[in-house]
């Protein structure tokens, strides 16, 4: 797992989105267990408190849970979860998007023409 | 502690070889000198009554005494900056080791090659008397006094370079120091002797000379163990 | 753990005081590092870094003030210290005739812990090799095996004297995962001493800046990103106001812009400024760990 210490987002929740794309993505499936905290920080070359901040954050969210002695384990529910949180955060991106448009004066016919604008040439390139 | 008695070993290494061979060179000199006399002239000569090898081989002990004097001047001023020079006394500095022990190693390695430098040159001298008892040894008390002023000065050399060793950490001044300091004394005690108008050479000189310079051994000695034990700086 | 347990710091510096001759290095510093963190020590060349870290391991007389290390006095009881917490220099100065071999076995006689079973597995994920003698070590290698010899005797408190300086990044990965295996393997103290953000972001929990000999902020890494903020507003007249807000560490002024960054940021700064004459279009810059600090030693620099 990759950090990027220079960025904005706190560390802890980099981890945390890590997890979670891991989890959509199906590479840690429902009643699987995550790495234990040793191991993911020294994969993440991070404080290990912080990747137990990150696992209380999904763990508070329902995506994770923990058995006394064994472990953290995928809850689930938790694919589906994560695919509802991964909707959260493309909506919060889209937010922070249509603001800074807002800011820039842009109306909103021209906010949208501008959308589909991205979202074809995201198609052509292939993704 | 054998780490630390290996360690100082090593770094002195350099010097415990010139200790040796400034042990042994007057020795293989007198074997060449002795070689050539027998093979050159038929018969050795005898000097004042002595057969030509002890004279040689006598000889060859007392400058090993001599030179053991410079021997010890490296020893002293090695001793403490010589780590300083290096920085390896940075290292040392943070590791769990007192000053203390530290102290007692170095001074280990001296004893050690100081008395071996001194018990080769006294076996050697007491053989050759044992070798010779018919002969008279006139001035056998004043041989041996004299080897207590060697001893006494080699004394001092060592304890002026060690003081000079601990309050820095250039060791060539540590041991220039110390290799001249008998000089200065003799230079003290005729500036007293004029001072006070005494006849210097008599009978001050040589009481004046093993006081002074036993004074001078203890106090540079102290001083240098008790700052060396006291400082923070490595 | 038990209270008294909790609350014992592992440093704590009293009005720390260095001077050299003229100079002041530390000016009158205190600083408390609680039992289990991972602290930050960050700042410029030059800010007094190295100076406090060598007071703290006995290895430099203060001119004033104290330094307490696992509750004893530094210069009081200077072996137990030295047992007890593992140093990491910044330059090094091992016997450079020694073999690998030879400097492992020379610490472990000296120490009274020693992990065996640390030191082989770290000289082995290090891959030092024990013939090998000190002077043919590259750099990665000498910072590898101080903190081989510093972390083999498990130490109470580590710390590190800029100890990623200057490597490639394979060492530099190396090293990270030794510092952080000793993190995880028990929850020791570790102060961490750099003038790299990304190193402190990664390792740390709390940070202290140091700028010119003085601690200008001392919190939990999280707590300042989050209360520390940049506000970016418009000034009309192209002047800032008389009142600057509570707790500015820096402002800027450059035609119409100004910029100012706020600690212990509130709702109730952003009114404050908001209410101000002259002032529009205020908007709030979240800073990374790298603007803050920016901002911290600008704001020293010119209140100096």
């Amino acid at each position: 797992m990759n950090i990027d210490p220079r960025s904005h987002v706190p560390i802890y929740l980099q981890i945390a989105d890590g997890i979670r794309e891991a989890v959509a993505a199906g590479i840690y499936r429902p009643g699987e267990s995550l790495p234990s905290l040793r191991a993911l920080a020294l994969d993440a070359q991070v404080n290990p408190n912080t990747v137990q901040r990150a696992y209380d954050e999904l763990a508070r969210e329902g995506l994770i849970y923990s058995r006394r002695g064994m472990g953290l384990f995928v809850a689930n529910e938790g694919t589906a979860s994560a695919r509802t949180r991964a909707r959260h955060a493309v909506r919060r991106a889209f937010e922070q998007g249509l603001r800074a448009g807002a800011a820039a004066g842009m109306g909103t016919e021209e906010m949208r023409s501008l959308f589909e604008a991205t979202l074809n040439d995201l198609a052509l390139a292939g993704k | 502690m054998k780490w630390l008695l290996w360690r100082e070993y090593r770094l002195n290494r350099l010097i415990l070889m010139a200790g040796a061979v400034l042990l042994l060179a007057p020795y293989v000199v007198g074997l060449i000198v002795l070689c050539w006399a027998i093979c050159w002239a038929k018969e050795p000569p005898v000097i004042e009554g002595l057969p030509y090898a002890v004279v040689v081989f006598g000889a060859a002990a007392l400058y090993s005494i001599l030179l053991s004097l410079f021997t010890v001047a490296l020893l002293g001023g090695n001793a403490i900056a010589g780590e300083r020079a290096d920085r390896s006394a940075e290292f040392m500095a943070y590791l769990p080791v007192s000053r203390g022990r530290r102290l007692a190693s170095k001074l280990s390695l001296t004893l050690l090659a100081t008395a071996s430098i001194w018990a080769v040159n006294l076996l050697v001298l007491g053989a050759l008397v044992s070798l010779t008892p018919e002969m008279r040894w006139s001035g056998l008390s004043q041989h041996a006094s004299s080897l207590a002023y060697w001893a006494l000065t080699s004394l001092l050399i060592y304890c002026v370079s060690w003081l000079f060793s601990s309050l820095q950490s250039n060791p060539s001044v540590a041991i220039c120091t110390g290799a001249v300091s008998p000089l200065f004394v003799v230079m003290g005690l005729q500036a007293a002797a004029w001072i006070w108008s005494m006849p210097i050479t008599s009978r001050f000189l040589p009481i004046g000379y093993p006081i002074a310079s036993l004074l001078l051994a203890v106090a540079s000695f102290a001083a240098g163990s008790v700052y060396y034990l006291r400082r923070v700086e490595p | 753990m038990s209270a008294k347990q909790e609350n014992e710091a592992a440093i704590e510096l009293v009005g720390l005081t260095k001077r050299f001759g003229r100079t002041t290095a530390v000016d009158d510093l205190s600083l408390r590092v609680p039992a289990g963190s991972t602290f930050g020590l960050l700042g410029p060349n030059g800010a007094g870094k190295t100076t406090t870290i060598k007071m703290l391991m006995g290895l430099l007389r203060p001119t004033a003030g104290r330094v307490r290390v696992l509750g004893a006095e530094v210069l009081a009881e200077p072996l137990m210290v030295k047992q007890r917490v593992g140093y990491v220099p910044e330059s090094h100065h091992l016997d450079r005739w020694m073999r690998v071999g030879q400097v492992v076995g020379f610490c472990r006689a000296l120490y009274e812990r020693w992990n065996d079973q640390t030191c082989r597995e770290l000289l082995e994920l290090f891959e030092l090799d024990a013939d090998k003698q000190v002077k043919h070590l590259s750099k990665g290698m000498l910072v590898k095996l101080s903190l081989l010899l510093a972390v083999s005797h498990e130490p109470d408190l580590l710390v590190l004297d800029e100890p990623l300086a200057g490597l490639d990044p394979l060492a530099r990965e190396d090293l990270l995962e030794g510092v952080l295996r000793t993190i995880c393997d028990r929850q020791r103290t570790v102060l961490l001493s750099t003038h790299s953000l990304d190193d402190v972001q990664r390792l740390a929990d709390t940070v202290g800046i140091l700028y010119g000999g003085r601690l200008l902020v001392h919190r939990k890494i999280d707590e300042l990103l989050a209360t520390t903020k940049r506000i970016r507003a418009t000034l009309t007249d192209g002047r800032p106001p008389d009142r600057l807000p509570p707790n500015t560490i820096w402002q800027r002024v450059q035609g119409r812009e100004w910029l100012v960054t706020v600690g212990d940021f509130t709702p109730d700064t952003l009114e404050q400024i908001r209410a101000q004459p002259g002032v529009e279009h205020v908007e709030i810059i979240d800073l990374g760990l790298e603007g803050l600090f920016k901002d911290f030693i600008r704001g020293r620099r010119a209140a100096s």
